[in-house]
């Protein structure tokens, strides 16, 4: 067990927003009739993949997490930070390999790179670990995961016992939840695309500005 | 990607004149952003709390992260 709480969900959230906003880009790069390689893409999305990989399953496998007295987190973040960063970091990090041979295979054969046929395998597993998050977000609402803030982080004590904190993280999981369960099916129907992307931008903002605001928080939580 | 409609429910190709018009005006509009918020922020930091100017300065860089990625999207990748 570790004498503190793992604070390392900082660069976590950071890498996850980041890959959200960043596939907002690829996606309509990738689409453009003309576009160049997709190498550097792929092998962005394999090294945030791979980051949240190797940490999320850090932090699964750290059980339990020692409950730091006065805060609501701790003892479950392996469920609701660790479990979700390893399984999408898995899937990120295989589908940038994926990404990698596919176009590499079709330019060897002279065939046009199908984006929807290399990557739909591991979106329908991305939409059951979206289904995951939703539940992850139920519950930090129902049991308190996020609230009271703690009183002795910054940032977050501004909160005190307001519900806006526990919401905006329950959201920024509900909504990742939508963008990862509509991704397989966002090619298919117009409107699903919109949401899907909208979705995703929204998501990514968020846990985007929640790693903002935790560099500062988490660092200040544990006073010299 | 041609038996499939667009992932993003978007058109893929945008009007070039219109995209680089707005592309230059997110770009200013991010500086404004920074240039005011980083000086709001100081304000706060100073007078009010250094948790507040910290709360205004990660809500500065997350719209100018925004804007950017908006930026970017729309540009899809073209420069």
């Amino acid at each position: 067990m570790l004498a503190q709480g793992i604070t390392y969900n900082t660069t976590m959230g950071l890498a996850a927003g980041a890959f959200m906003l960043l596939l907002v880009v690829f996606a309509r790069a990738v689409q453009r009739s003309g576009r160049q390689t997709i190498d550097g893409w792929a092998w962005t999305f394999a090294a945030l993949g791979l980051f949240l990989a190797v940490t999320g399953t850090h932090m699964t496998l750290t059980w339990p997490l020692k409950q730091i007295p006065g805060a609501p987190c701790c003892a479950v973040d392996n469920v609701a930070f660790g479990e979700p960063a390893m399984y999408f970091g898995f899937l990120i990090f295989f589908g940038a390999l994926a990404l990698l041979r596919a176009e590499k295979s079709a330019v060897h054969r002279g065939v046009e790179f199908d984006l929807v046929a290399t990557v739909r395998p591991l979106l329908y597993a991305g939409a059951f670990g979206g289904v995951g998050l939703i539940m992850i977000g139920a519950a930090g609402l129902e049991f308190g995961m996020w609230a009271p803030a703690p009183p002795d982080e910054p940032i977050a004590r501004l909160m005190g016992d307001s519900i806006l904190e526990r919401f905006f993280v329950a959201s920024a999981y509900f909504i990742t939840g939508i963008a990862a369960i509509t991704a397989p099916f966002a090619p298919a129907r117009r409107i699903v695309g919109r949401i899907f992307l909208v979705a995703l931008f929204v998501a990514g903002m968020m846990w985007t500005f929640l790693s903002f605001t935790l560099f500062y928080g988490h660092i200040g939580f544990f006073p010299f | 990607m041609a038996d499939h409609g667009a992932f993003t429910g978007l058109p893929v190709e945008l009007d070039h004149g219109r995209v680089n018009r707005w592309a230059t005006i997110l770009v200013q509009v991010v500086f404004a952003v920074l240039v005011v918020g980083l000086i709001v922020s100081v304000i706060l930091w100073i007078v009010v709390k250094p948790d507040v100017g910290a709360l205004v300065l990660a809500v500065v860089f997350a719209v100018g992260t925004g804007l950017m990625i908006i930026r970017q999207a729309l540009l899809a990748e073209r420069i």
